[in-house]
């Protein structure tokens, strides 16, 4: 077992330079991890305390985002073993996004309106809260934190190809939400059975 | 944003073709030449247009989305007190 050191005071401006710029989006990540802002904090305080005591780990000159974000993740991963199984399935969500597909036509009239709407942010983070995990962290690493592709295969330890399919479905299910929320706001109908919009 | 490409090859034949890339396009993930054949088709068919104009305004929402989550003060100090219990000095 490897034993964890704080590194010496010269490097702590260091560590605090680097990573507490990166806070927002570490507490996003975790946001969307976890769905719930308590559960959040403790990841991105954990998160941090683990980067701390392995700041001589980091590679100097790679991406200390992505780094914490692993972390962040597999704090993540271990605290939810604790509770319930982990969920993996990538086809988590696929009849879901089947179904919004099938509705395309009529998800792109309902956000056509919305997106011309400047007070979308908060309709946006609840879809996230409603589209699966394995989705959501895909979408909110590549979209939100500007991730690429290979960036997000790392963080999320899967198949750049997975990254790819579960964006495309992650942001189908959003698509859905919103146009859902577009039709709670009366810009659209409800989609009917007879519609032409496959 | 420095991306990766990742791309399988096969040439842009059709609306199909094109919209299979059209994530990989907006996501910055295409190599120079292959985008330059999808926007070129993007921009002679209006059908992938239309749909080009919109997942771009919905990528744009979604990232403009991201400013309004962001860590509180009390999360800010409660981090910094137990950082500098681990011993963090600076």
């Amino acid at each position: 077992m490897t034993e964890e050191l704080a590194p010496p005071t010269d490097e702590h401006a260091e560590f605090s330079a680097l990573t507490l710029t990166a806070l927002d989006d570490v507490y996003r990540f975790a946001r969307s991890l976890t769905r719930d802002e308590a559960d959040a904090e403790d990841v991105v305080q954990e998160t941090y305390l683990r980067a701390f005591r392995s700041w001589r780990t980091f590679q100097p000159g790679t991406d200390v985002r992505r780094w914490l974000f692993t972390i962040a993740r597999n704090v993540f991963l271990r605290s939810r073993e604790r509770g319930q199984r982990e969920v993996t399935l990538d086809d988590d969500g696929a009849e879901a996004v089947d179904a919004a597909q099938s509705k395309e036509g009529w998800v792109r009239r309902g956000l056509d309106p919305l997106l011309a709407r400047t007070d979308l942010a908060p309709a946006i983070q609840q879809a996230l809260e409603e589209i699966p995990e394995t989705f959501r962290s895909a979408v909110v690493l590549v979209d939100l934190e500007d991730q690429s592709y290979e960036d997000a295969a790392q963080v999320l330890e899967i198949p750049v190809g997975t990254v790819r399919s579960r964006l495309f479905r992650g942001r189908k299910l959003l698509q859905e939400k919103l146009a859902l929320h577009a039709q709670d706001l009366g810009l659209i109908s409800t989609p009917g059975p007879d519609r032409s919009d496959a | 944003m420095m991306h990766h490409t990742h791309d399988d090859g096969a040439p842009i034949k059709d609306c199909r073709g094109a919209m299979n890339k059209l994530f990989d396009l907006l996501d910055g993930e295409l190599t120079p030449e292959r985008e330059r054949e999808v926007r070129s088709h993007i921009t002679s068919c209006p059908d992938c247009f239309t749909n080009h104009d919109f997942e771009e305004r919905f990528l744009k929402a979604l990232q403009a989305a991201k400013k309004s989550v962001c860590a509180s003060e009390k999360m800010r100090d409660r981090l910094m007190s137990a950082l500098r219990a681990e011993g963090l000095t600076r």
